[in-house]
């Protein structure tokens, strides 16, 4: 919105945002259509789309003039692709969340904005219409995935269940990236007995753009959702910097590795599932994998939200942990060195994790161990201070990434307060987030 | 032929490449193609988008039907993930806003209060992010030519896009060192009459924007558009003319082709037509609409005002300035006229910084030696770029190759694309090849002596040292 002392001026004149105005200031005359005030610029500017497409901002004062000379075109609408059903093709839902993959530019705040429906978020890639019978699109909410809860999660998986309770064969999920791999993990444990295929989809560049990865992105979906046997909760997003092929990433063994690269996410621990080409064909790893059957998938999505992430690190103050003490928190994730190392023999007593742990396992909290190494094992005995963490009670959280530990925590502590219960559930693989085996060939790329 | 009465309108619209150290949106350098083979190939596809007001543009359809593969070659040393489209773009270089402000002032335009920078939706695919920044920096600003004011109705400051490198039915490659170096774009308004004409004003335009020293001098760094209508007829644009004399040759034939239409009764499209060699031009894609332009939101709209402080503070110098400066070297007056409005005064400045060269001998290599090759040998010089000339200078400052030679080097580089140096020849060497003369020709003078060792030792022996030793051999 423009200040009060322009909009008293543009209300004076009878002028509304999208007119067409002649401005006029000292000599100098600019025609063109009075925009919304972009956020970041200056205040005092009026922003003007000028006959030849460009915006300029022009410094109000009381010398300017401005006349409305006609009435713009509506700005800023999005065209809508009508959805014809195929009937011969495979049923999918889609079910848009919000995130990159549906924004479009917002000219009120010069910004993204979150407000696509499914049918709109259609119009960039209406290829898909070729490959799957979309069924149903759904909105539960929309929001850039930073400001996602579990209440969401929550709404999230009762959203999927009943699409595919109904008779779909596979559900799209398009998502913000930045916490897609948590709401996939999300979904992993709450989507119990699932044997379809759910596919979460994000874009690293935005849709207003001719390179929009999201296209390859929901294309590479559409086939795995409408003809896979790969029925677990998958990410699937680029496998490179090209437009080839995207992989097929198990919802619980995957990470976004970059800000802004297209193959941001990566499998950790384990092959991705499949890669998965636009045409349709697949080329799957080997990896295990749960395999389509029609069966119904039940929501079990008991939560407990006072679960925390703590990540150690050199001069790190252990006090910390007294106040999650404090605030009665039931469970912990402390992300460490290497194999699972926390501060312990420190020259100085008040450095030591080790009395402010031993302290919260008595308190009732249930500590896991994960490694800010990313790759590899935990381990709780190969050094002393190793097994002085471990003896005093924390779960080392074998090759659980710690996103997903965090998530799988909160889910566990949801059904159980039993100590030996809920040690056994964090180092039993629900949704394979744990292998006993680690691959091979499970390392970074260098690409 | 009466242009006025033909109702004839031109418009000029001439991109010229800026010579900042980075490029507008990265810190990568401007440079060309560095090593025989990219670093990376890259293949993407491009969807069709959606404009501002929300139709999907002709333009953008038009390309649709023919989705084709492109293929980008990306060099390690000059693209960096902004280039790729792999990264949001760093805030504008300020030393291009900075040049491209002063250029503004020189067409005596109007500076815009606050710029927005602008996503130009690119359709060929020779920009990975499928559009191209670009940022209007002033307007209505005018210019004296022969025949009256020439309008000038916009300057514009932009990434310029990938080079095409080939083209098949299915795919399509762009190599994207170029990608990213900011270019001005001067765009005319009313008060060309004709089309020799519009030739004078384009070349008073590239004049304006190279002495500043800040214009980039290499293949490919000017381009002109034409956009040519006369009465019945309808917009054309006639996209990189690729030479200056070219223009008028474009404009007439554009006129021919309209007004056959217009007797024919069918109508004139308005499309974007390809230059051909002989001046005659192709269909290429219809003119795009408005539609395609929306704000850049990565970056934050820019207040000119404490750029245009700064420029007063401490100006580019312009051309009288310069011309005195030059003097102060030892260049004569014309020699210094003669530099400055040539395209090379801002390479002319960093060599003689940079090497211990007579500055007469840097200058006459740009003024002198290069309108040889061009009028005697019709060699096309520009395509020596700035490394070229670092190189040439660096081995005549090295002693390397003698300065008689210059123009023998610089031709096999134009011809070869190589440097061809053959070594100077030692003290030693020289006194054999005299005493070798002497003896052969027992009765010449001395003069006659000299002019044989010469034609032998041409460009690889300095005169002085030939006289000397023909002295003490001759006694």
């Amino acid at each position: 919105m423009y200040p009060k002392n322009i909009l008293d001026k543009l209300k004076k004149e009878g002028i509304e945002v999208g007119d067409i105005v002649k401005v006029s200031k000292e000599s100098e005359v600019y025609e063109g259509t009075l925009m919304p005030r972009i956020e970041l610029g200056d205040e005092n500017s009026l922003i003007i789309k000028l006959w030849n497409g460009y915006n300029i901002g022009i410094k109000f004062d009381n010398k300017l003039e401005i006349k409305k000379i006609g009435k713009g075109e509506k700005l800023g609408v999005i065209p809508r692709l009508k959805i014809k059903r195929v009937k011969k093709l495979p049923d999918v839902s889609i079910i848009a969340t919000g995130g990159t993959i549906g924004t479009h530019i917002d000219y009120k705040t010069g910004g993204v904005f979150m407000c696509r429906s499914p049918e709109e978020i259609l119009s960039t890639t209406p290829e898909i219409g070729n490959i799957i019978d979309l069924k149903n699109t759904e909105r539960p909410f929309t929001l850039a995935s930073e400001d996602l809860t579990y209440k969401e999660w929550q709404k999230m998986a009762k959203t999927i269940a009943n699409e595919l309770n109904s008779g779909c064969r596979g559900v799209i999920v398009t998502h913000g990236t930045d916490t897609l791999h948590y709401s996939a993990a999300a979904m992993s444990f709450m989507l119990r007995n699932l044997s379809k295929p759910v596919a979460f989809v994000g874009a690293q560049r935005s849709p207003d753009r001719g390179s929009f990865d999201g296209n390859l992105n929901l294309i590479c979906a559409s086939h795995l959702t409408g003809y896979s046997d790969i029925s677990e909760v998958c990410l699937v997003m680029h496998g490179t910097s090209n437009d080839d092929y995207c992989l097929v990433n198990r919802g619980t063994r995957v990470r976004k590795f970059h800000t802004s690269r297209r193959d941001a996410f990566q499998s950790v621990n384990e092959k991705p599932i499949a890669k998965i080409w636009k045409n349709g064909k697949i080329e799957k790893s080997g990896i295990d994998y749960t395999k389509f059957e029609d069966k119904k998938v039940k929501v079990d999505d008991n939560w407990e939200p006072k679960v925390a992430l703590l990540k150690t690190f050199p001069n790190s103050d252990p006090s910390i942990i007294d106040w999650y003490i404090d605030k009665k928190y039931k469970g912990l994730v402390i992300e460490g060195f290497g194999l699972g190392h926390v501060p312990t023999s420190t020259l100085e007593e008040k450095n030591s994790w080790l009395p402010h742990i031993k302290k919260a396992i008595e308190k009732g909290m249930n500590i896991i161990m994960t490694s800010q190494t990313i790759f590899g094992r935990v381990h709780p005995y190969v050094y002393r201070n190793l097994r002085l963490i471990s003896e005093a009670g924390v779960i080392y959280g074998e090759d659980m990434l710690t996103e997903i530990a965090l998530v799988k925590l909160s889910w566990v502590l949801g059904h159980t307060k039993d100590k030996e219960k809920i040690k056994e559930m964090m180092l039993t693989p629900f949704a394979r987030e744990i292998n006993p085996r680690t691959d091979l060939n499970s390392v970074v790329r260098s690409e | 032929m009466d242009y006025k009465k033909l109702g004839l309108r031109v418009g000029l619209e001439i991109h010229h490449e800026l010579n900042t150290k980075e490029k507008l949106f990265c810190s990568c350098p401007t440079l060309l193609k560095t090593k025989e083979k990219p670093n990376f190939i890259l293949e993407r596809y491009q969807i069709p988008v959606a404009g501002e007001t929300g139709e999907i543009d002709v333009a953008a359809l038009e390309e649709m039907k023919k989705k084709k593969k492109i293929i980008y070659e990306v060099y390690d040393d000059c693209d960096c993930l902004v280039d790729t489209d792999s990264e949001p773009p760093h805030e504008p270089n300020q030393e291009a806003l900075k040049v491209a402000l002063t250029i503004a002032q020189m067409f005596h335009c109007k500076i815009v209060d606050e710029i927005q920078v602008m996503r130009k939706t690119i359709v060929d695919g020779s920009l990975p992010s499928g559009f191209q920044r670009t940022m209007l920096i002033g307007t209505n600003g005018w210019i004296e030519a022969e025949q009256g004011k020439i309008e000038i109705e916009a300057i514009t400051l932009e990434e310029d896009s990938g080079r095409l490198i080939r083209k098949d039915k299915n795919s399509v490659t762009f190599r994207l060192d170029r990608l990213g170096t900011p270019e001005v774009e001067i765009g005319t308004g009313k008060g060309i009459v004709s089309p020799e004409h519009a030739k004078e004003v384009a070349k008073s335009i590239g004049n304006i924007i190279r002495s500043t020293g800040k214009a980039k001098i290499r293949e490919g760094s000017v381009r002109q558009d034409v956009n040519i209508s006369i009465k019945g007829g309808d917009r054309v644009e006639a996209k990189h003319v690729p030479s200056l004399s070219l223009i008028s040759t474009v404009i007439e034939k554009e006129i021919k082709r309209q007004q056959d239409l217009i007797k024919k009764n069918e109508k004139v499209s308005r499309d974007v037509r390809r230059v051909l060699p002989d001046g005659s031009t192709k269909f290429l894609r219809p003119i795009p609409g408005a539609a395609r332009m929306y704000p850049e939101t990565d970056v934050i709209p820019i207040r000119t005002q404490k750029f245009l402080k700064e420029i007063l503070e401490k100006p580019l110098e312009i051309l009288e300035e310069k011309i005195k400066k030059y003097q102060k070297l030892g260049l004569s007056k014309d020699l210094a006229k003669q530099i400055v409005k040539s395209s090379y005064s801002g390479l002319f400045e960093k060599f003689t910084k940079k090497f211990k060269l007579d500055p007469k001998l840097v200058a006459s290599v740009f003024v002198n030696i290069l309108k040889d090759l061009k009028r005697k040998e019709r060699l096309d010089v520009s395509k020596l770029s700035e490394k070229d000339f670092e190189e040439l200078f660096g081995l005549l400052s090295g002693e390397k190759i003698m300065k008689e030679s210059i123009g023998d080097v610089l031709k096999s580089k134009i011809k070869t694309g190589k440097f061809i140096v053959t070594d100077v020849i030692s003290e030693n060497e020289l006194k054999k090849i005299v005493k070798d003369i002497v003896s052969k020709n027992k009765d010449a003078t001395k003069g006659k002596i000299i002019g044989f060792v010469m034609s032998e030792v041409r460009g690889k022996s300095n005169p002085k040292d030939v006289m000397r030793i023909v002295n003490e051999e001759m006694g």
